[in-house]
C-alpha cells in the first residue's frame, strides 16, 4: 500500500503527544481499515475525521491532516471518485540550471554525483531524444572515446544515463558536451527535470502523431478517386488538382512527423553506420521524389497516401514504446520522490530541543533532526530518543507498521506513524538505502540481457542486407517491368523495417522488471530473469531467510504456579519501554494474545541486564538469571538438572518478585509466517526445495520438516554450501540461491539465480540478482510467475517478429504487396511486440486524483 | 464536376485550420494529461462546499 500524500504533513499541524503503548488491553480487535490510506488502524479512537456526519477512523497524524484538509477544503467528493485509497503527491519543481559549466560546480553536483572507488565520480543523468536501443549504443560508444570517461552505462528504459568520470582529466561539463555532440541533451537527473522533459517529448509526440493521422485521412479522400475511377471517368485537370493537394498535405508530414525518422538516419550516416532509421527514411524520401516529380509532370502514380499512413503507423507504434517506457521509469521515480525535501534539524542536540529547517540534501552524517508523527525520515539514521512506529511499505513492501525503539534504524523515505521521534543521521544522499534501491534498479535495466547484446550486432548485418536486397528488387524489376521497379523497391524496404525484431526482447524485460519493483521485488541483474525462468532447484539457507533472524518469544515456563498470561503481563509491563530486542518479541507475543500492560512505577532499565519496576507495590525484576535473582537474594532458580544449563543461556529471560523466580520466557529465531506457504508453492510449480545451512544438523532438519522439505543439511560452511550447488549444477540442474547475503556472498555467485532478502547494511555490495524488499519470502513466487511470463512472451515476440519477415520480404519483392499494406503490415508487428509485451506490466488503477 | 475546384482548396484550408486549433490546444497543455480531468470533471461537485 503506498503511503498518503507526502507534502501535506509538513504543511499541517503536526501531532507530537506522547506515545501510548502500541498494546491495547483486551481481546484481539478485527483490523479496521485506515479511512484514508487503507492500512490498518493500530490505535483506535487516536486519530479521526468527521465526514459526512459520520466519524472515519484513521491510522496516523499524517492522515488526520491530509483528510482534515480535504475534507476542509470542501474537497470531500475526492473520497467518492477516488479508486485505490491514498494519493501519491507531485514532486515539487526545481529552479532549471542552463549553463553546462555550472554544473562543475561541486556543491550542485551533490544530489546527482558521488565518489566510488578509485577516484572516479560517478553522476547520473538523464538523456533527452533517446528513441530506440541504438540511440543508447551511440552515447555509450561516444562517452567511451572521451578521454577521462572511465564507465557509462545507459538505460533505455528510462533514459537515465549512469557515467563514471576522472575528475583531474576531465569535467562534467565535458561529459555534458560529449553528449550533446551525438545529438542528445543531458540534464543533471533530477526527477523535477525528469516530468518536464517527459512533457516536452510527450507535446512533440502528440503533435507528430496529431498531423500524420489528420494528414493520413485526408490525403486518402484526394487518392481514393485515382483507385476506384475507370480510364477516362476523371479529367486530367481534376486529376492533377487531386494530386496537387495530396502534395500540398503531405508536405508538412513530411517536414515534421517524419522528422525523427530523418534525423535519425542523418546521424547514422554521418557516422557511416546502417540503423533503423535509414531504411524507413530512405523509403519515404524515394516515395516522396518520385510522387513529386508525378506533380510536376502532371501525370503518374503518387504515394502520398501510403507515405502519411507508413509514417502515421510508425509514430503510433512509437508512442506505444514511449507509454511502455515512461511506465516503467515512473515506478523507478515513485521511490525517489518518497524522500523529503526539508529536515528538521536540532542544532544543539542534546542540550536543547532548538528545531532549524534545513534542506534535506545539506544533512551530514551525525546530524540530529527531529522527525514528528506524519513525517518522512529524510535519511537512513538511528533513533536516538523516543519511539514510535514507522510506514516502511513503500521502500519494503512491509504492509504491517514496524516498531521502532531507541536503537533501532530508520530508513530514510518511510513515514513516521505515531509519534516524534529524535534520528541521529547515519547515512546520507547517495549512501542511504533509498539510493541503494535505485541505483540497483538502473543498473538492472543497464546491464542489457546477452540475447540484446547479440541482436544489436546481427541489426548492423540485417540492415545492410535489407538495402542491397531493396536495391535489387528494383533493378530486377527495372529489367522486367520498370513500371513498377520503384513500388516494389519501397515495399521491401518498408516491410522489413527490424523495428519489431529489436524491441521483442528489451521491451519485455523493462516491464517484467517494472512490474516486480511495483511488488517489492528488486531486480538487480536484468539477465537474472532470464534464468529465473530456467531454475528447477531453489536452495534455502536458514537463519534470516526462511526464519526471521530476529528473536521471537517461543515460550513461557511458569515456575511458581502462576498463569503464563499473568507472568507475561508483567513481563510486558516492564519491558514496554525498553531498548533491547527481547522487549519488542515479548511486546509482540503480548500484542498476539491481546494482553495489556498493567500500572507500573519506578520502571528503571539496567543496560545489558534487563529490567527492574514496581507493579502495586511489589518490586519484580526482568532480565538475566544475575539480575533477576538479585531481587530474590542472589539465588538460582530451583531446577532440575536437565534443565540447568537452559539457565544460563543467552536466549532466556526470567521475571522474578521479592518473593521468588516467577517464570522463564525462552526466546528463539522464529520461522518466517510465509515460509511454509512459499515452499509449498514452489514445489507446486514443480520446483526441488533443499535447505542448506550452517547451523546445527538437527536443528536445520527439525525446521525443513516442519516446512515440508526432505533435503536438508546443517553444519555447512559457505565453501560447502557452494560445492553443494556446484555438484547440482554439474548433474545439469539451473540452481537458484535464497540467502542474506551477507555471508553467503560465495554461495549466491555460485547460483545460477541469487536471491537475497533485504538485510539493508549491505544491500548495495550483495552479489544477490534479485532482492526481496519486503520482509517476505513470498516474492520469489511472484519473481518466478513473472519470469516464466517474460520468457514466453519473448519468445512469442521474436516468433512473432521472425515469421513476419520471412514470410512478407519474398511477396514484398515479388511485388504483390503494394507500399501501403507494408507500411500497415510493418508498424502492425511493432505494435503487436510492444502491446504484447505490455501484458507483463497492466496499468495501475488511477492513483492520482 | 467544376465544384471540385472550389471543393478540394476549401478542404485543405479546413485541414490546416484543424492542424492550427490543435496546435494551440497542445502548446496549452490541453494533452499533457489524458487521465486526470476526466476524472476532475465527476468529483468538481459546487454542492459540498459551504
Amino acid at each position: 500500500m503506498p503511503p498518503p500524500a507526502l507534502e501535506a504533513p509538513f504543511a499541517a499541524p503536526l501531532d507530537a503527544t506522547p506515545v501510548a503503548p502500541a498494546v491495547r488491553a483486551g481481546g484481539i480487535e478485527p483490523l479496521i481499515p485506515c479511512f484514508h490510506c487503507g492500512l490498518p488502524v493500530k490505535e483506535r479512537g487516536r486519530f479521526s475525521v468527521a465526514f459526512r456526519g459520520r466519524v472515519e477512523p484513521l491510522c496516523c497524524a499524517g492522515c488526520e491532516a491530509v483528510a482534515g484538509t480535504i475534507i476542509g477544503q470542501g474537497l470531500a467528493t475526492y473520497y467518492d471518485h477516488r479508486a485505490t485509497p491514498s494519493a501519491s503527491a507531485p514532486a515539487p519543481l526545481h529552479d532549471a540550471v542552463r549553463d553546462l559549466t555550472l554544473w562543475d560546480r561541486p556543491d550542485l553536483q551533490a544530489g546527482f554525483t558521488r565518489a566510488t572507488e578509485g577516484e572516479a565520480c560517478e553522476s547520473a543523468l538523464i538523456v533527452e531524444g533517446i528513441q530506440c536501443p541504438a540511440c543508447a549504443w551511440l552515447i555509450d560508444q561516444r562517452l567511451r572515446a572521451t578521454p577521462g570517461i572511465v564507465d557509462a552505462a545507459i538505460d533505455y528504459t528510462t533514459r537515465r544515463l549512469r557515467v563514471r568520470w576522472l575528475p583531474g582529466v576531465t569535467r562534467l561539463s565535458t561529459v555534458l558536451a560529449a553528449v550533446a555532440s551525438v545529438g542528445y541533451t543531458a540534464h543533471p537527473y533530477d526527477h523535477a527535470q525528469a516530468e518536464a522533459v517527459r512533457r516536452r517529448e510527450w507535446r512533440a509526440a502528440s503533435w507528430r502523431l496529431a498531423l500524420a493521422g489528420l494528414a493520413m485521412m485526408q490525403v486518402m479522400m484526394y487518392a481514393w478517386p485515382a483507385y476506384v475511377a475507370d480510364a477516362g471517368e476523371m479529367t486530367p485537370d481534376v486529376a492533377q488538382l487531386m494530386r496537387i493537394a495530396g502534395l500540398l498535405i503531405t508536405a508538412p508530414v513530411m517536414v515534421w512527423s517524419a522528422s525523427p525518422f530523418m534525423r535519425g538516419a542523418w546521424r547514422d550516416l554521418r557516422l557511416s553506420r546502417a540503423g533503423m532509421d535509414v531504411p524507413i527514411a530512405l523509403a519515404l524520401v524515394v516515395a516522396f521524389v518520385a510522387s513529386t516529380w508525378s506533380v510536376v509532370r502532371a501525370e503518374g502514380d503518387v504515394w502520398f497516401d501510403s507515405i502519411t499512413m507508413f509514417v502515421f503507423l510508425l509514430l503510433g507504434g512509437r508512442m506505444l514504446e514511449m507509454l511502455a517506457r515512461d511506465r516503467a521509469a515512473r515506478s523507478i521515480e515513485d521511490l525517489a520522490r518518497q524522500a523529503p525535501l526539508v529536515a528538521r534539524r536540532l542544532v544543539d542536540w542534546p542540550r536543547a530541543r532548538v528545531v532549524e529547517p534545513v534542506a534535506a540534501p545539506s544533512l551530514a552524517v551525525g546530524d540530529h533532526v527531529v522527525v514528528e508523527a506524519g513525517e518522512v525520515a529524510p535519511a537512513d539514521g538511528v533513533v536516538v530518543d523516543g519511539r514510535s512506529t514507522f510506514d516502511e511499505s513503500a521502500l519494503t513492501g512491509e504492509s504491517r507498521p514496524v516498531g521502532k525503539i531507541a536503537g533501532a534504524r530508520v530508513i530514510g523515505g518511510t513515514i513516521n506513524q505515531a509519534s516524534a521521534v529524535v534520528v541521529r543521521i547515519e547515512r546520507v544522499g547517495p549512501d542511504t538505502w533509498l539510493a541503494a534501491i535505485q541505483r540497483m534498479v538502473e543498473q538492472a535495466n543497464a546491464t542489457r540481457p546477452r540475447i540484446v547484446l547479440a541482436m544489436e550486432r546481427h541489426a548492423g548485418r540485417f540492415i545492410a542486407v535489407i538495402l542491397a536486397l531493396a536495391v535489387l528488387t528494383g533493378v530486377v524489376w527495372w529489367f522486367v517491368d520498370p513500371a513498377r521497379a520503384l513500388h516494389a523497391a519501397i515495399a521491401v524496404l518498408v516491410v522489413t523495417c527490424p523495428c519489431a525484431l529489436s524491441l521483442a526482447t528489451p521491451i519485455a524485460l523493462a516491464c517484467s522488471t517494472a512490474r516486480l519493483a511495483r511488488e517489492g521485488v528488486l531486480v538487480a541483474d536484468g539477465t537474472a530473469i532470464e534464468r529465473l525462468a530456467a531454475v528447477d532447484v531453489i536452495a534455502f539457507d536458514k537463519t534470516g531467510s526462511l526464519t526471521e533472524g530476529r528473536p521471537r518469544l517461543a515460550r513461557i515456563v511458569p515456575l511458581a504456579g502462576s498463569s503464563e498470561d499473568v507472568c507475561l503481563a508483567v513481563a510486558l509491563t516492564l519491558e514496554q519501554h525498553a531498548r533491547h530486542p527481547m522487549a519488542q518479541a515479548v511486546i509482540d507475543a503480548a500484542a498476539a494474545r491481546g494482553i495489556g500492560p498493567v500500572p507500573v512505577e519506578a520502571v528503571v532499565e539496567v543496560p545489558g541486564s534487563g529490567v527492574e519496576g514496581r507493579i502495586a507495590g511489589r518490586e519484580y525484576r526482568i532480565g538475566t538469571v544475575d539480575h533477576a535473582g538479585a531481587l530474590v537474594g542472589g539465588g538460582q532458580p530451583d531446577l532440575p538438572d536437565s534443565e540447568a544449563a537452559i539457565a544460563r543461556a543467552p536466549s532466556s529471560a526470567w521475571l522474578a518478585t521479592t518473593t521468588g523466580f516467577l517464570a522463564r520466557l525462552d526466546f528463539e529465531d522464529g520461522v518466517r509466517s510465509d515460509a511454509a506457504a512459499t515452499i509449498a508453492a514452489l514445489q507446486d510449480r514443480g520446483l526441488d526445495v533443499s535447505v542448506l545451512s550452517g547451523d546445527g544438523e538437527a536443528a536445520t532438519r527439525a525446521v525443513a520438516a516442519s516446512l515440508g522439505v526432505e533435503q536438508a543439511e546443517g553444519r555447512l560452511r559457505p565453501e560447502d554450501k557452494r560445492e553443494r550447488i556446484a555438484a547440482l549444477q554439474h548433474a545439469g540442474r539451473c540452481v537458484a540461491m535464497v540467502g542474506d547475503g551477507v555471508n553467503d556472498g560465495p554461495v549466491l555467485a555460485q547460483a545460477d539465480v541469487s536471491i537475497a532478502m533485504a538485510g539493508g547494511a549491505s544491500l548495495a555490495r550483495h552479489a544477490a540478482g534479485i532482492v526481496l524488499g519486503g520482509n517476505a519470502l513470498g516474492g520469489i513466487v511472484t519473481a518466478l510467475e513473472v519470469a516464466r511470463r517474460t520468457t514466453r512472451i519473448v519468445r512469442q515476440n521474436l516468433a512473432w517478429a521472425f515469421a513476419y519477415n520471412v514470410a512478407c520480404v519474398p511477396l514484398a519483392a515479388l511485388g504483390y504487396m503494394p507500399p501501403w499494406l507494408a507500411g500497415l503490415g510493418m508498424a502492425l508487428s511493432s505494435l503487436i511486440v510492444v502491446g504484447n509485451s505490455m501484458r507483463l506490466a497492466p496499468p495501475r488503477v488511477v492513483r492520482r486524483a | 464536376m467544376e465544384i471540385l475546384y472550389l471543393l478540394i482548396p476549401l478542404s485543405m484550408v479546413l485541414v490546416f485550420l484543424i492542424g492550427a486549433v490543435f496546435w494551440w490546444a497542445l502548446s496549452r497543455g490541453q494533452f499533457d494529461d489524458l487521465e486526470v480531468p476526466a476524472h476532475a470533471i465527476l468529483m468538481d461537485d459546487d454542492s459540498d462546499r459551504n
